[in-house]
C-alpha cells in the first residue's frame, strides 16, 4: 500500500469515527408514541362521526325536476291548444266551403230550372 | 396489542439511527426531530407490510433519507424568507460530534450536493457496501461508487485545506505568542 493509499485509508477511519450515531433527544420515543396515538384518535373520530345529511343537494335536485318538468307541461299544453286551435280553423274553413258549395249548388239549379245554360 | 408492541420496540432500536440521519443531512435538530417522528409515524401507517427486522431497518433508512431530502428541499424554496435565513444561521451552529475534526467533517458535509451527503452518510454512519446502498436507493451500483468517490475526494480536499489554514493559523500565532514572550524577557 503506497502513502496515499494509506492516508485515504486512515481517513476513512477517522470519517467511521466522525460519523457514528448521535443519541435521539430525550423524550423523542415519547413524543413519537403520543403523535401516534393522537393521529390514531383523529382517524377514529373521522369514522365514528356520523355522516352529515347534506340537504341542500337532493333539494336542488327537486326543484329542478320540478320546474323542469312545470315548463315541459306548460309547453305541451301551449302545443295542444295549437293544435286544438288549428283543427276548429280547419272545422271551420271546411264548413264555410261546404256553406258555399251548398250556395253554388242551388243557384246553378235554380238557373238550370229557368233553362239558361249555366255560363 | 402485538402491533403496538412491535412499534414501541422498532422506535426504541431505530431512534437513533433515524435521527442521526435527519440531523446529518439537514444539518438542524429541530428539523431531525420532525423528520424523526413523521418517518416513524409512516412507519406506523405501513407497519402491516413489514416483513422483518431487517426489512424495518432498512426501510427507515430509506424513509428517512427521502424525508429529509425533502425537508431541504422545501426549505431551499422558501429560502427568500429572512426567518429561514435566521433559522439555518442558527442551525449552522450546532455540531454532531465533540472533536474539532468532527465539527469540522459536519460543516463540510453541509456543502456537498444532498445525494453525496446521502450516500456518505449510509457508507460511514450506517456503514452500508455501495451496493447495498445502490439497492436502497433504487440507483446503479456504478453511480453510487462514484458518488462515494467524488464525495470522499471533495471532503478529503477540503478537509486538507481547512488542516492546512488551521496549521499556518497555529503557527502564526505560536510564532507572535514565541515573540511577544521573548520581547518581555
Amino acid at each position: 500500500m503506497n502513502e496515499i493509499e494509506q492516508s485515504e485509508v486512515e481517513f476513512e477511519q477517522e470519517l467511521r469515527g466522525v460519523f457514528a450515531r448521535v443519541d435521539a433527544p430525550r423524550g423523542l420515543k415519547e413524543r413519537i408514541l403520543a403523535a401516534r396515538e393522537s393521529s390514531a384518535q383523529k382517524v377514529l373520530a373521522i369514522e365514528m362521526k356520523p355522516r352529515r345529511v347534506h340537504w341542500h343537494l337532493p333539494a336542488r335536485i327537486a326543484a329542478t325536476v320540478l320546474l323542469t318538468a312545470g315548463v315541459s307541461g306548460a309547453l305541451v299544453e301551449h302545443h295542444y291548444d295549437e293544435q286544438r286551435k288549428a283543427e276548429k280553423a280547419r272545422e271551420q274553413l271546411y264548413l264555410a266551403l261546404q256553406i258555399t258549395h251548398h250556395a253554388f249548388q242551388h243557384v246553378q239549379d235554380r238557373l238550370a230550372e229557368k233553362g239558361q245554360p249555366h255560363e | 396489542m402485538q402491533a403496538e408492541l412491535k412499534f414501541e420496540q422498532l422506535v426504541d432500536e431505530h431512534q437513533s439511527m433515524v435521527f442521526s440521519i435527519a440531523l446529518r443531512m439537514t444539518g438542524d435538530r429541530g428539523l431531525a426531530e420532525e423528520i424523526a417522528q413523521d418517518v416513524f409515524l409512516e412507519l406506523a401507517r405501513h407497519l402491516n407490510k413489514i416483513v422483518d427486522a431487517d426489512h424495518a431497518r432498512n426501510w427507515l433508512r430509506r424513509v428517512a433519507v427521502s424525508r429529509a431530502t425533502d425537508a431541504l428541499r422545501r426549505r431551499r424554496t422558501r429560502a427568500t424568507d429572512r426567518w429561514v435565513e435566521l433559522e439555518e444561521k442558527h442551525a449552522v451552529e450546532f455540531a454532531v460530534g465533540d472533536s474539532p475534526l468532527g465539527r469540522r467533517v459536519e460543516e463540510l458535509l453541509k456543502q456537498l450536493p444532498e445525494q453525496q451527503r446521502s450516500v456518505l452518510i449510509l457508507r460511514y454512519q450506517e456503514e452500508l457496501s455501495a451496493e447495498e446502498i445502490a439497492t436502497m436507493l433504487g440507483m446503479p451500483v456504478a453511480t453510487i461508487k462514484s458518488q462515494l468517490h467524488r464525495g470522499l475526494k471533495l471532503l478529503r480536499s477540503k478537509a486538507q485545506a481547512e488542516l492546512k489554514e488551521f496549521v499556518r493559523g497555529g503557527e502564526s500565532f505560536h510564532s507572535v505568542e514565541l515573540n511577544t514572550a521573548g520581547s518581555t524577557e
